[in-house]
């Protein structure tokens, strides 16, 4: 079965524990900069979205590496990144549509989520659950689920 | 170096010198960093009879070698100064992320010295440091100045500044940071405005290294864990926020009300955690590291009263509705956008308008005063109107924006103005609740909740429960608390980790973060040392043992209905015990064996 | 007796306040009656037992705590005012 990060910005306080928890299980250090999930806030409207590599299926990260360095592991669901590969061209960070894969001069590599060896640090810091690592099927079921039950309470109401 | 950068930023606005020099690492162990480090720098730099907004007093941006990490709830920082309102030592502690993002920087602090001679901000980017012009945003509140520092900056720039009440020098006027998060008391808004420096704008991208991480990670599961299992630290707060409190305090009769007259409000429960959870919050928020989530993104729809932001917090729902007299919830959440968007302390705007529709409805204020506006209790829409011309110093609103202190003095009456050292007094009754009148008392900055917060064994029974009522054992409960408190907002902890973690999970995280080992004790005296300290400059700038008092109400008037009906205050009972305690002489001044014992001698 | 709810109590039981009309009994007893007629939700946070957390919750009868009271065994008189509360704090 394959998992995903799933993230619900609905849940989501803002806190950036996932960012601080990122950086040290990288860096033993803290570092946000060097993280691979961000936090952006809406301060007027407080709202905060968790950002991190989707491993999409058709990665375009992926497609433009000349040298194979990102690239999808047979049988895997997770784009993976070969520092020793890597010719820092950066055509990856230009490929992106998320902006999720991003050239760090203090490393000078490249910085993507790679799912922390199938544990991610940042869903273990999440306080409020608004990063989850779980199966996908099970992911967008219990998503369906939520709004299922706000129909229901609306039907509900009404009747 | 580990936990501590190393660097201080020092900023001159006079002369416009920007310099970097080295963090003093014998003064950071021994006063941690934030409050206690800020305020060691400030005492030993400035004159303590100075003019607090004059350019000779200085600002600091204090977070603590915490800040930055992921201990968990590391989000606050500490704004000090001489402040205006007291004349004593301010370090208003905020949330959100910005005091990380300094150390982000690379930096344990930001000094800000003299004053510039037009609008300025200053605008941090690593080690890039500019003053900047702000003549374009001069006047402009805290979201619209926030943005427009973004769009001049960097759009993930961290943005503290101060709003109109802070450049009309309001003597409680806050230090916004991230548009919601206040640096509310004592009137550091209006220092910062007295420099005419409208914003510090921070982005951050360098690391913050850890003496032991094995060491730390054992540290942070420890705290996390304890907290979040404690229900209240774990839960009670994210649910409800701190506005939960109301009905608590209201239920043991120790709820301030029209002006500290009354103990009980009836009608409480319309401006309680309860209500606000089910009919204004979008969702809970938490500062940077956050476990605990009590911030409040809310909503008010009611057309009449339309806004959004965060809060409010029980001290200021308290304030505007029953210490006004007001249950009118709508217009409560509405008070605190106003104050959060103009930049004003919500707790001592609240309080000295509860002393103004008191002093009115007295006699002592007339509609002539008042440019004929009535100022009753229970009259919101007056209410509202008085925190927009108390921003803008506008008619009566200029005599509000000197605090309730003063504004009961010019009319002859100070007994009128329920502060403490000239700082009012927050949402507990010491009538009812001894052990908090102590404190109000005692406190270094005068009338305040957060520096000894014994309402959490007094009333909350946490970590265990005293009676409210008695005053046998209080003293040394408020010197620990105090004492306590000062070495944990030094970390740049929150205080509501100790709804689960104490002094032991502090030191141990303190210990592995920066590699200088500190006991239980070694953190205790710590708190003690910062303390001293500021009871030092108290004692230079503005007060003596005599101002540790409360208002003649609270020993003379009994709680005249509710639960807590007959009681007073008995702080002369307690007073003395605590000096004795303190290791302080009978007027109240620490003694040199004292100062020589915490190395302040 | 009026029982008041606060809190988490008050999205269990759905009413901020009711009148219950119970002979003479003990505070213990009274919120054994409730947490039967509330269930386990309600019992988690109000009893000790199963890991509950009614330590650290707050009951108080005409306003004074119970622990200022003779404890759980206050005897309670059917004008009193009862207000239960979860572990709260704030600040």
């Amino acid at each position: 079965m394959a998992k995903l990060i799933m993230i619900h910005p609905d849940k989501c306080t803002g806190c950036k524990n996932c960012v601080v928890a990122c950086s040290y299980a990288k860096e033993k250090q803290f570092r946000p900069a060097a993280a691979r999930v961000h936090v952006y806030s809406w301060e007027r409207e407080g709202i905060s979205v968790p950002m991190m590599c989707q491993q999409c299926n058709d990665a375009p990260c992926a497609s433009v590496c000349p040298t194979g360095a990102m690239h999808r592991v047979t049988g895997s669901t997770l784009i993976e990144y070969d520092a020793s590969k890597c010719i820092r061209c950066r055509m990856c960070v230009q490929a992106c549509p998320f902006g999720n894969a991003v050239y760090d001069s203090v490393t000078d590599s490249i910085l993507k989520c790679d799912t922390c060896d199938d544990n991610p640090s940042c869903v273990a810091a999440c306080p409020v659950h608004a990063i989850e690592y779980v199966e996908e099927n099970v992911a967008t079921r219990s998503r369906k689920k939520a709004f299922a039950q706000k129909f229901k309470e609306a039907f509900q109401e009404v009747a | 170096m580990y936990g501590w950068t190393g660097i201080i930023l020092r900023v001159n606005l006079t002369t416009g010198e920007i310099k970097k020099e080295p963090t003093n690492l014998q003064d950071a162990k021994l006063f941690i960093g934030a409050r206690g480090l800020a305020s060691k720098i400030l005492t030993d730099e400035i004159d303590p009879k100075i003019d607090p907004l004059s350019a000779e007093n200085k600002l600091i941006f204090a977070p603590g070698p915490l800040s930055g990490t992921m201990a968990p709830s590391m989000g606050r920082y500490d704004v000090v100064c001489k402040a205006p309102l007291t004349g004593l030592l301010a370090a208003s502690n905020s949330g959100g992320s910005f005091g990380p993002e300094i150390k982000f920087a690379g930096y344990d602090l930001v000094i800000v010295e003299g004053a510039a001679k037009k609008p300025v901000y200053l605008w941090i980017n690593d080690d890039n440091v500019e003053i900047r012009d702000a003549s374009e945003i001069w006047g402009k509140n805290v979201p619209d100045t926030t943005e427009a520092l973004r769009a001049a900056t960097d759009e993930d720039a961290k943005v503290a500044c101060i709003g109109p009440a802070g450049e009309k020098k309001v003597l409680f006027a806050s230090i916004m940071n991230e548009m919601h998060r206040a640096a509310g008391r004592s009137g550091v808004g209006a220092v910062m405005g007295s420099k005419n420096l409208k914003a510090v704008v921070v982005v951050g991208t360098k690391p913050i290294a850890v003496a032991d991480p094995e060491a730390f990670e054992k540290a942070v599961m420890v705290a996390r864990k304890k907290i979040t299992e404690h229900p209240v630290g774990g839960t009670g707060l994210r649910v409800y926020g701190t506005d939960v409190l109301t009905n608590i305090l209201n239920s043991v009769g120790s709820l301030p009300t029209r002006n500290f007259h009354e103990g009980y409000f009836p009608n409480a429960d319309k401006f309680g955690g309860e209500s606000l959870t089910a009919k204004y919050l979008t969702r809970p928020r938490g500062c940077f590291s956050c476990i605990i989530s009590c911030g409040r993104a809310t909503k008010v729809t009611n057309p009449k009263y339309a806004g959004e932001g965060e809060g409010p917090e029980y001290e200021t729902a308290w304030g505007f509705g029953s210490d006004c007299g007001i249950d009118n919830m709508d217009a409560v959440v509405k008070a605190n956008f106003i104050c959060n968007e103009l930049g004003l302390d919500t707790i001592t705007m609240a309080t000295t308008i509860a002393c103004a529709m008191d002093l009115y409805e007295s006699g002592f204020i007339t509609g002539k005063d008042t440019g004929g506006l009535a100022v009753k209790f229970g009259d919101a829409d007056t209410m509202l109107k008085l925190v927009e011309m108390t921003a803008n110093r506008e008619g009566f609103g200029d005599q509000l924006a000197e605090g309730s202190f003063r504004l009961a003095t010019r009319y002859g009456h100070p007994e009128y103005s329920m502060s403490a050292k000239k700082q009012e007094m927050p949402a507990y009754d010491p009538r009812g609740i001894q052990g908090i009148g102590l404190h109000y008392a005692t406190s270094n900055r005068g009338g305040c909740h957060v520096r000894g917060y014994t309402i959490s064994p007094e009333v909350l029974g946490v970590p265990f429960k005293v009676d409210q009522h008695a005053t046998e054992g209080k003293p040394q409960l408020v010197i620990t608390f105090q004492n306590l408190t000062a070495a944990l907002d030094s970390t740049g902890s929150c205080l509501f980790t100790t709804f689960g973690i104490g002094a032991e999970e502090l030191a141990a995280l303190l210990s592995a973060v920066t590699g200088v080992t500190y006991t239980v004790d070694d953190f205790m005296k710590a708190g003690d040392r910062i303390w001293n300290l500021e009871r030092l400059f108290g004692l230079k700038s503005a007060i003596t043992g005599k101002d540790d008092r409360l208002p003649d109400r609270m020993s003379k008037e009994p709680i005249p209905a509710g639960p807590s009906k007959g009681e007073i205050s008995h702080l002369d009972k307690m007073l003395p015990e605590y000096y004795t305690l303190r290791g302080w002489d009978s007027k109240g001044v620490p003694t040199p064996e004292k100062l020589h014992d915490l190395s302040l001698a | 007796m009026q029982i008041k709810y606060f809190a988490t109590l008050r999205d269990i039981t759905r009413v901020s306040e009711e009148h219950i009309s119970v002979p003479e009994q003990t505070l213990e007893e009274l919120i054994q009656f409730l947490c039967a007629r509330y269930g386990r939700s309600f019992a988690k946070w109000v009893s000790c037992e199963d890991g509950g957390f009614g330590s650290l919750s707050i009951f108080l009868i005409n306003g004074t705590d119970y622990r200022s009271l003779d404890g759980l065994q206050t005897r309670l008189k059917d004008s009193d005012v009862i207000s239960l509360f979860p572990p709260i704090a704030g600040g």
